[in-house]
């Protein structure tokens, strides 16, 4: 179990079983992959491993980003029409590098492809679009690095 | 022609109105809408949305039954005073108002003036416009729903 007996907690409460959290239970069951141990991402470790962003809500993206020490909140986005989520970064740093991440299930002005778009403190934007380059409707302008779904083999 | 007056509303249709208000307006003008709820449980601050989709293509947002945005994608009598409607080339909505700015990271254009412009990349025009509560520029100040 993720608990172990404790003692000096509670002192003057009879009867009362005596437990603190083990947190390094907790702190062990990391996300892998996209994040370095740190909770770092770049542009390499996004684009190899852009699958971990898809069927993905906001808050299973939170929880695993919390998991690295990173502190959110999520907000629903008063501005866009669709129902995207925001995941805020409160302690961002160079480590820790993303400072938002939005989940959108798609736009009309985009087609309707969900997609994530991930802002970082120093490396840009990108995007993980949850479909082809095809089906995906752009002005070439868009700052963010997107990145598709890979062609099957 | 119906104007959309920023931080106001349209018409009679003015922002922080109940959504009974909203719904008695529509049904004295004839109009038919459908209901969609958004319960925003994945949130850090839960509250629900509700949706009063217009069959002339305007759609009111609510939460706290209060009327917080208002969205014309296709309405054809409504237009922002400066004449900016949905259907107008971007090109010419950007000479209309100088102060039109493409935000990047919410991929649309925000007027100093108080509304939010989407643009089709089909066709470059206006796809639509939002008028909305002073709150909702701020999506920190909005979700705290203090308003």
């Amino acid at each position: 179990m993720g608990m172990k007996a404790s003692s000096g907690l509670f002192k003057n409460t009879r009867g009362a079983q005596q437990y603190e959290l083990d947190i390094q239970y907790f702190a062990s069951k990391k996300p892998e992959g996209v994040y370095s141990s740190t909770g770092h991402v770049s542009p390499k470790s996004i684009s190899k491993n852009r699958d971990y962003y898809y069927g993905k809500s906001a808050e299973e993206i939170a929880e695993d980003m919390e998991k690295l020490g990173y502190e959110t909140s999520i907000r629903v986005s008063s501005r866009r029409r669709s129902k995207a989520k925001i995941i805020v970064v409160v302690n961002y740093d160079k480590h820790r590098n993303i400072t938002q991440v939005q989940v959108s299930p798609g736009s009309k002005r985009h087609g309707d492809i969900p997609y994530v778009k991930i802002g970082t403190t120093q490396s840009g934007k990108f995007k993980v679009i949850d479909g082809k380059q095809s089906g995906y409707k752009t002005d070439g302008k868009e700052k963010a690095k997107l990145f598709f779904r890979r062609k099957q083999k | 022609m119906k104007y959309l007056i920023p931080f106001v509303g349209m018409g009679k249709y003015k922002l922080l109105q109940s959504t009974k208000r909203i719904i008695d307006l529509l049904e004295l003008d004839k109009i038919d809408f459908e209901v969609e709820v958004w319960e925003n449980e994945d949130v850090t601050n839960k509250f629900p949305w509700t949706l009063l989709k217009a069959s002339n293509g305007i759609t009111f947002y609510f939460a706290k039954d209060k009327l917080f945005k208002i969205v014309v994608e296709e309405a054809t009598d409504v237009a922002l005073e400066n004449g900016i409607h949905v259907g107008m080339p971007m090109s010419e909505a950007t000479k209309i108002d100088v102060g039109l700015n493409f935000d990047d990271w919410n991929e649309d254009w925000e007027s100093p003036l108080g509304y939010w412009l989407e643009d089709d990349l089909d066709t470059n025009n206006v796809m639509s416009i939002s008028i909305f509560i002073k709150e909702a520029i701020d999506d920190e100040e909005f979700n705290k729903y203090e308003w």
